[in-house]
């Protein structure tokens, strides 16, 4: 297991390693000069060579990636320009919002998706797995945003179940702090739950046209055995990889959802940092998310080794 | 699969037989989703002619009116005609979508198709940028380039088609590792076909179904990110109708006039759905073992 944990750890080496130069060229293709570009025309040639030496761009092209490189390598992400805060510093106070907004919107997905896609799996043709199907068909075609505007209509305005937006931290009251990420996560969450269903059944049907199965049944086991353990287990790998990529989808469509909700998260900065130009903190929010999203393929295949002994052993 | 590799490469590029044509239509899936695009596609083209009204005229004595016989959707903050606005907005949602996906497709199609070729170092160099720039979430990726080119439809195209590239690039070329291994490639070269020829001839007629199915997604994926960069106020810019900056100017009067939300939703749900069904069913029509309803 260690040995295919070092060999995974290894082969997304390269990748976190191009995610870096990603971050880093996005500052080379601004047109013209990205000094400029930030401060604007009026601004005086003094104050531009002060943006360019701030940028490290007064320095030859390899010289300045390998200063990048070296400075995110030891969690240096540059310093933001209008926040005046390191890049680092903001992301990681930002960056628990987004994660529990991603986080609690996986939930639902898996709580309605995997249990949606096992129905309509073993009642195959039936008029539950057409519900299941269409359901899921219209759940992949909503745009969320849309979803999140409808959803503070109906249960923030009219019934007023739920807050219209707002953040309270999970430090400050944990209720609270759920009860604010109700209406975002479930908007966030309800396209992949869509898309975990629609997964699941895929699966479900082909694990249960295998021989096991059919043994399984021949030797008398109930139904509840036969899917709950047999057939189920042998899914994991697929929901596994996909639940995997979902997350990572989330922390891109948490970008929306924050602005509408205004949830104080990675999203919302960025979006600011969009208009006022600030391009330290694009460069660091790429590198970041690029980083959880390299960590969360890591712990995937760590969950492979954990369901899957021929995983580890092979 | 047929033997030789020219009656190969015809059958990807001959136009559908009376049979397959018959098996497309009786696909329910098929006719619906082409039916709402096509009705979609004709509002955007013949926009101009299907409302008495302009997209961005202002009636602020009429403004947010509920929907009625003279405005069908309503009236916005500025009193502009919602329905007029959602029409011409197809437009920047079809533009959007058409472009993206033939950007992406050459694009990515190259790339595709050269790695799954060639193999070797530039397979390698090529797949690992494109699995890094697929480490970040598309729309993210979309709105980094958005910062350094600006905002604006051309920009979005440009954006969303960069987002892109990487994940058609690795379904090609996952298809053409498949088809490089086939006996008529390999004929194609034993009788000198050189490398240009076998890449147009008998591999590029093998991955365009599958560039067909995957360019509804494309399509489809593209209109509801539009939307979603104009929403944020960093796509189309306004006044210019966009579904996105309509969602926008409407989240302000959100509990006095849902109509002017409601509308926009429901088309760009509308296409996606479409578009998703005809990118099943075209998967379903070229590989049944694929199917989705098994």
């Amino acid at each position: 297991m260690t040995m295919f944990l070092t060999q995974r750890a290894l082969a997304l080496l390269p990748v976190l390693f191009l995610v870096i130069v990603i971050a880093f060229v996005v500052l080379q293709l601004i047109p013209g000069d990205p000094a400029v570009v930030i401060l604007g025309i009026e601004a005086t040639p003094e104050r531009v060579a002060q943006m360019r030496t701030r940028l490290g761009l007064d320095l030859p092209l390899h010289e300045q990636f390998l200063t990048y490189l070296v400075s995110v390598v030891r969690g240096d992400l540059g310093r933001s320009i209008f926040l005046d805060q390191a890049v680092g510093q903001a992301i990681v106070e930002r960056a628990p919002v987004s994660l529990m907004l991603a986080a609690m919107s996986l939930f639902w997905a898996i709580l309605f998706g995997i249990p949606a896609g096992i129905v309509a799996a073993t009642r195959r043709g039936s008029a539950v797995d057409d519900f299941v199907m269409t359901g899921s068909l219209l759940g992949m075609s909503v745009p969320s945003f849309w979803l999140g505007l409808n959803l503070i209509l109906v249960f923030g305005v009219w019934v007023r179940w739920f807050p219209t937006g707002g953040y309270v931290a999970v430090s400050t009251d944990l209720g609270a702090a759920i009860w604010h990420m109700m209406l975002p996560s479930l908007s966030l969450g309800f396209i992949q739950m869509a898309q975990i269903g629609r997964m699941t059944r895929s699966a479900m049907l082909e694990t249960l046209s295998q021989d096991y199965i059919r043994t399984a049944r021949a030797k008398g086991l109930s139904e509840f055995v036969v899917v709950g353990k047999h057939a189920f287990r042998n899914c994991m790998l697929s929901i596994v990889t996909v639940v995997g990529l979902i997350f990572a989808e989330l922390l891109g469509g948490a970008i929306i959802t924050e602005q509408i909700f205004s949830i104080p998260g990675i999203g919302e900065m960025v979006i600011t940092a969009v208009a006022q130009r600030d391009y330290p903190i694009i460069q660091g929010a790429l590198v970041m998310v690029g980083a959880i999203y390299v960590l969360i393929n890591f712990l995937t295949d760590v969950a492979y080794g954990l369901i899957d002994p021929r995983v580890r052993i092979a | 699969m047929t033997g030789s590799p020219a009656a190969a490469a015809a059958d990807a590029i001959t136009p559908p037989s009376p049979s397959e044509l018959g098996r497309m239509l009786r696909n329910r899936q098929f006719v619906f989703g082409l039916l709402v695009l096509v009705l979609l596609s004709v509002a955007a083209v013949f926009a101009p002619y299907l409302t008495p009204h302009a997209a961005t005229d202002v009636d602020v004595i009429n403004r947010l009116k509920p929907p009625s016989l003279r405005h069908w959707f309503g009236t916005d903050g500025f009193g502009r005609d919602v329905y007029t606005r959602v029409i011409f907005g197809a437009r920047t949602s079809m533009i959007a979508g058409l472009f993206t996906m033939l950007f992406t497709v050459f694009v990515g199609g190259a790339i595709g198709i050269t790695a799954g070729y060639f193999r070797g170092v530039f397979d390698n160099v090529v797949m690992r940028l494109m699995d890094a720039m697929m480490a970040i979430p598309a729309i993210l990726l979309a709105i980094a380039f958005i910062a350094i080119l600006g905002s604006g439809l051309t920009n979005v195209v440009i954006a969303l088609s960069v987002a892109y590239v990487p994940r058609l690039a690795r379904i090609v070329r996952s298809v053409v590792l498949t088809v490089r291994e086939q006996l008529y490639v390999e004929s194609a070269r034993a009788i000198g076909a050189g490398t240009p020829r076998i890449l147009i001839h008998y591999v590029l007629p093998q991955i365009v179904p599958t560039m067909l199915v995957q360019g509804s997604f494309i399509v489809a994926y593209a209109v509801i990110a539009e939307a979603a960069l104009s929403f944020l106020g960093i796509g189309t810019p306004p006044p210019a109708p966009s579904w996105g900056n309509i969602l926008s100017d409407g989240r302000s009067y959100l509990s006095l006039a849902p109509w002017v939300t409601v509308f926009p939703g429901l088309a760009i749900m509308a296409i996606v759905l479409s578009l998703n069904l005809l990118g099943d069913a075209l998967r379903d029509i070229i590989d049944p073992r694929l199917r989705t309803d098994r």
